[in-house]
């Protein structure tokens, strides 16, 4: 329970920061090439935190089923807001401080990568569906098939990873 | 044109030989599952040029090694390119032995290193499946490989120094391995179908894998980048991850961080480990764990050549 209001305080916050700088509401504007990678980061990194903890809930029994769909529910707000954290300009050749592993495909496959973050977002609602409803089978395949197909079909031809 | 298998063979076999060139209907149950086998062993990366969006199996996927560029062949069963005028045998013996059907050793680059110690069932498995693949009349590209990688002879004599054929036999199980079974099934998914040593272990001067250090990360691996060491060792490689950790990065590709697999592991986990089952991906996990921890870093320089032979 904690965890997640503490999540949730970090997505508002993130918003808000998005939000004054006009990431969210005109991505062309105020934010610089920079920040918008920052926020894009911290954003994914919050996407990541609500995976381990819907893995660590599917291994261990850490939580609950409703955490879960607040989760999923979640990760459906990040899918939407994908195609703003990524205005043209701000690609790995473009920005080097902080680093990015953001392709210029993106941007030659505009359609396409849009497609896929509301591609994430239709499964993090299954996934919702799932935990709302459905046992933990039901909701141990709906994070495996947008983990793969949500996930994996941005990870894959639009990012490098970076060395760490 | 079909080629005529001798009367003596099974046959499901004669049927698969008669029918090359066309889509094959020999055993359904056999091309299934040897569908598993062909994701199992990672046919389809190197054979399937993905970034030229090329055909299926039809070959042409850049493989960049320190060695040169090798080409993935065509595998379709288009009878002029691909393996379309193969028999079982021929497959058999390129892959326990490394050698075509021509009687040409391949380059190691073809995991037949690993492949050799493939069981007759999933070869014969695999040969059902590839038949029933649509056969794709694309010429296959010839190698470019730096001197003296290119003479193809030297093949012969690289694997009279580096290699013996040998069947599966991982030898008994640690004894702090929860279930042999699974165990044993993790240590054929991964030294023989898997060939995961291949590219998670370094190579030495002349491009054979080091045994002594198997899978403790390759500082050169494909595409010049360094593979990590997936021993289970506390600081250099997987030691701080669990089983679960092990079998959501090879189903979904997440690591215990939250973040997602790049680079060639993340082909591997669409076209491989993403399609094994649950209980083969566990299986990965208890080898992978029960293996003896190496502390060696894979950014380390490549060992220096070895006096072998």
């Amino acid at each position: 329970m904690m965890k997640n209001r503490f999540a949730f305080a970090g997505i508002a916050a993130g918003l808000a920061i998005a939000l004054a700088a006009g990431g969210v509401l005109a991505p062309s504007t105020a934010a610089t090439p920079g920040d918008t990678v920052k926020l894009r980061q911290e954003t994914m990194k919050k996407l990541g935190g609500h995976m381990k903890a819907i893995k660590t809930f599917l291994e261990t029994g850490e939580g609950s089923a409703d955490d879960i769909a607040k989760r999923a529910a979640e990760i459906n707000d990040i899918a939407g807001k994908i195609p703003s954290l990524f205005p043209e300009g701000t690609g790995m050749d473009e920005v080097k401080d902080p680093k990015t592993g953001a392709k210029p495909e993106i941007w030659l496959e505009w359609e396409k990568f849009t497609a896929a973050a509301k591609g994430l977002g239709e499964r993090s609602t299954a996934l919702k569906t799932a935990a709302s409803n459905g046992g933990n089978q039901a909701i141990a395949a709906a994070f495996e098939e947008m983990g793969q197909n949500g996930c994996g079909t941005c990870h894959k031809p639009y990012r490098i990873k970076l060395e760490k | 044109m079909p080629r005529h298998a001798p009367i003596a063979w099974a046959a499901p076999l004669l049927w698969a030989a008669l029918a090359s060139g066309s889509l094959a209907q020999a055993d359904p149950d056999a091309a299934a599952r040897g569908q598993y086998v062909f994701h199992a062993a990672g046919c389809y990366g190197c054979h399937t040029d993905v970034k030229g969006k090329g055909p299926a199996l039809a070959g042409g996927r850049a493989l960049d090694t320190p060695y040169g560029t090798f080409f993935g062949p065509n595998i379709t069963p288009d009878p002029a390119h691909g393996i379309g005028g193969w028999t079982l045998a021929d497959l058999t013996r390129a892959l326990r032995t490394g050698v075509a059907p021509d009687g040409r050793s391949y380059y190691p680059a073809f995991p037949y290193t690993s492949f050799t110690g493939m069981t007759d069932g999933d070869i014969a498995d695999l040969w059902a499946y590839l038949r029933t693949v649509a056969p794709v009349a694309r010429a296959n590209t010839a190698h470019r490989l730096k001197v003296p990688f290119g003479w193809r002879w030297l093949n012969g004599v690289w694997k009279t120094l580096y290699f013996a054929p040998a069947p599966f036999d991982p030898g008994p199980p640690p004894d702090d391995v929860a279930d042999p079974d699974a165990w044993r099934r993790g240590a054929y998914l991964v030294t023989v179908l898997g060939h995961c040593g291949e590219c998670h272990s370094p190579r030495g001067a002349l491009g054979a894998m080091r045994r002594d250090y198997l899978l403790a990360g390759n500082p050169a691996g494909p595409e010049g980048k360094p593979v990590p060491n997936i021993t289970p060792h506390k600081a250099r490689g997987i030691g701080s991850w669990s089983a679960g950790d092990i079998t959501t990065y090879l189903s979904i590709g997440m690591d215990p961080d939250g973040d997602f697999a790049g680079g060639a592991m993340a082909e591997v986990i669409e076209h491989t480990t993403g399609k094994l089952t649950k209980e083969d991906r566990a299986a990965i996990a208890a080898f992978l764990l029960a293996l003896p921890p190496v502390d060696r870093a894979p950014r380390r320089p490549p060992p220096l050549p070895r006096a072998e032979g």
